[in-house]
């Protein structure tokens, strides 16, 4: 089996069910984990494969998003023998979860897939020493900052589904996806949890950097000391790594 | 406006021109500093300012909006200014040295190559380095040498081909534009989608992430250009009428233009560093004067540094509220205020007669 993987997170879920020496490329979104995918070969980049490229590492199977760009990737390459393994796309945890059994089954190996999956039900379930918060704490995720407005999560997004699992409310409802907010409109939103990728923080020169971000420091976020600074593997991406991303949210968020 | 005969005329009708612009830059102020996604009461408004400039009881004032008046609004106001002002006086000085009136700030590169810079610094600082912490000064400092960079590259390689002629410096620009344009392909081509989000908004303009510091370095740099620029105005009224005429009235119009445009680059490129690009205003607003006031540059470029203000005053006044909480490109709001104006002001002078 020879495997071509056309998004970071499936490149993930591929890796995950042991099966990171059959990979012979994958695409320029797929970074993680760097030790397998940094000598890979990347056969295109966000919405755009190259299909001859894909063709070129001559691959049994390849695994991408239903709604991959170009649209005839999929038909050109199930025209030429190549088994294509779709997964739809949905923002969702149990969009997720469903990826991980579809990913499993089609590269045959179901028994693998349903342990992963035994894995992250267990870090999602609510743990039973914890009492369930009354009333939600509101939280903000931080994509890019930096160069030019605050990049957030907005409505429907993979943070905002993440957030949920955990019991947190995005406090960010006035759009959808991951958008630029206004800073007026953040110090209003006055959220009680912040997540901000590693990549964010370190571009703003760290904590400092997010303190200085006007309102920031008057936040219930920074009073209770509520900012979680994570990779943003299962926040963007809705990867296999969503399980343990959840729970480190919750144990910020409520404690354990 | 037609203009009325005798010196006192015109320079009634001149005085009645700036105020209005002052008129017009103070109510954009205004409004700009009244309204906001965060509602703060005109009464709340008020009473931070006064605290702050020590007539009312600071106790008064509530924090969140105090907060949010003097570390959002105010110095994004500021920048607004600085960076408004500036694309509309270097427009002019750019018609006036290259005397086309399609000239603006970026046609010699200036823009193009702040872009050129600024995404080089965005796409490549993830390839080159692991660390991401020198990214909030990299941007900046790369879009403000790709600007001063390719503008003194292209009045050197004019200067090479060449005489520096308006013309041939215009091409060099051009030529110059379309090398930038094809590396910026090949850059966005190779991006991430995190570096894709970043460098989109920043090719078109966003006041977003002002603060006082960026204001004052743009305000700072924009006046020390603005006033080289509006010392060469008699000169770039000469150089209008060609080169040889303005050798006949003793001066050297190439060191004329090196001057006006060296000015331009510096204070364009500090512009562009922090707020990226904003299409546009650099050439509607001396037109707009122009439509105003006459063709001389000692009223042009007050006049369109003015007018510039307001356009991007206006336009990041949309930008941040129209569809709030989230924020819009300004660069597309810019084009959007600025092009049916013209055509009003166009259509307004036609139909009185006027020529311009």
């Amino acid at each position: 089996m020879r495997i071509v993987s056309l998004s970071g997170s499936l490149t993930e879920v591929v890796v995950d069910l042991g099966l990171a020496d059959r990979l012979v490329a994958v695409d320029r979104s797929s970074q993680l984990p760097a030790e397998v995918t940094r000598k890979l070969p990347k056969v295109g980049g966000p919405r755009s494969v190259s299909v001859e490229s894909v063709l070129a590492v001559s691959p049994t199977v390849v695994v991408c998003y239903a709604d991959v760009k170009p649209a005839e990737t999929m038909s050109l390459l199930q025209g030429l023998g190549v088994k294509v393994v779709a997964v739809p796309r949905a923002a969702t945890v149990a969009g997720a979860r469903e990826k991980i059994r579809i990913v499993a089954e089609g590269l045959g190996r179901g028994d693998q897939g349903r342990d992963l999956l035994a894995g992250i039900d267990r870090d999602l379930a609510w743990p039973e020493a914890l009492p369930r918060p009354a009333k939600p704490l509101r939280g903000l995720f931080i994509y890019t900052m930096g160069n030019g407005p605050l990049m957030v999560a907005g409505r429907n997004t993979g943070a905002e589904a993440v957030m949920a699992a955990a019991m947190v409310d995005n406090a960010v409802v006035g759009f959808a996806d991951y958008r630029p907010l206004n800073a007026e409109a953040l110090v209003a939103a006055d959220p009680d949890v912040v997540i901000i990728l590693k990549r964010a923080l370190a571009r703003v020169g760290g904590l400092d950097g997010l303190l200085a971000m006007p309102g920031m420091k008057e936040s219930g976020a920074v009073r209770n000391g509520r900012i979680v600074v994570d990779d943003d593997a299962a926040y963007i991406g809705l990867g296999p790594t969503i399980g343990a991303t959840v729970r480190r949210l919750r144990e910020a968020a409520y404690g354990r | 406006m037609r203009r009325k005969d005798g010196i006192f005329g015109e320079r009634c009708v001149e005085a009645r021109a700036f105020a209005l612009l002052l008129a017009a830059v103070a109510a954009a102020m205004l409004w700009n500093l009244l309204t906001g996604a965060l509602a703060i009461p005109c009464d709340a408004i008020f009473r931070v300012l006064g605290s702050a400039l020590g007539l009312t009881d600071p106790a008064v004032a509530d924090r969140r909006f105090a907060l949010v008046l003097t570390e959002v609004r105010l110095p994004r106001l500021c920048l607004a200014c600085a960076v408004g002002a500036t694309l509309g006086f270097a427009g002019a000085a750019m018609q006036g040295v290259l005397r086309n009136p399609l000239a603006e700030p970026g046609l010699l590169g200036t823009a193009s190559g702040a872009a050129l810079g600024a995404v080089a610094a965005i796409v490549l600082e993830g390839m080159l380095t692991r660390r991401h912490d020198f990214a909030v000064f990299a941007v900046p400092a790369a879009a403000f040498l790709g600007a001063v960079a390719s503008t003194a590259l292209v009045v050197a390689v004019a200067r090479a081909v060449a005489l520096p002629s308006s013309a041939v410096l215009l091409l060099t620009g051009i030529a110059l534009n379309a090398l930038a344009g094809s590396a910026i392909g090949l850059l966005i081509s190779v991006a991430n989608d995190e570096q894709l989000r970043s460098l989109t908004f920043w090719m078109m303009g966003s006041l977003a992430s002002a603060n006082w510091l960026q204001a004052g370095v743009v305000a700072a740099v924009g006046a020390v250009g603005g006033a080289v620029v509006f010392r060469h105005a008699l000169a770039l009224d000469a150089t209008t009428l060609g080169d040889d005429v303005a050798g006949h009235l003793g001066l050297d119009a190439v060191a004329v233009r090196g001057r006006v445009l060296a000015a331009v680059a510096l204070a364009v490129g500090a512009g562009v560093a922090f707020v990226g690009m904003i299409g546009f205003v650099g050439l509607v607003a001396p037109h707009l004067v122009r439509l105003m006031m006459g063709a001389r540059h000692r009223l042009v470029i007050p006049g369109s540094a003015l007018l510039g203000a307001v356009l991007v005053l206006l336009a990041d006044l949309a930008a941040r509220t129209v569809a709030a909480p989230m924020e819009l490109p300004l660069g597309v709001l810019t084009g959007l205020l600025g092009g049916p104006f013209l055509l009003w002001l166009l259509m307004r002078v036609g139909a009185k007669g006027g020529v311009s």
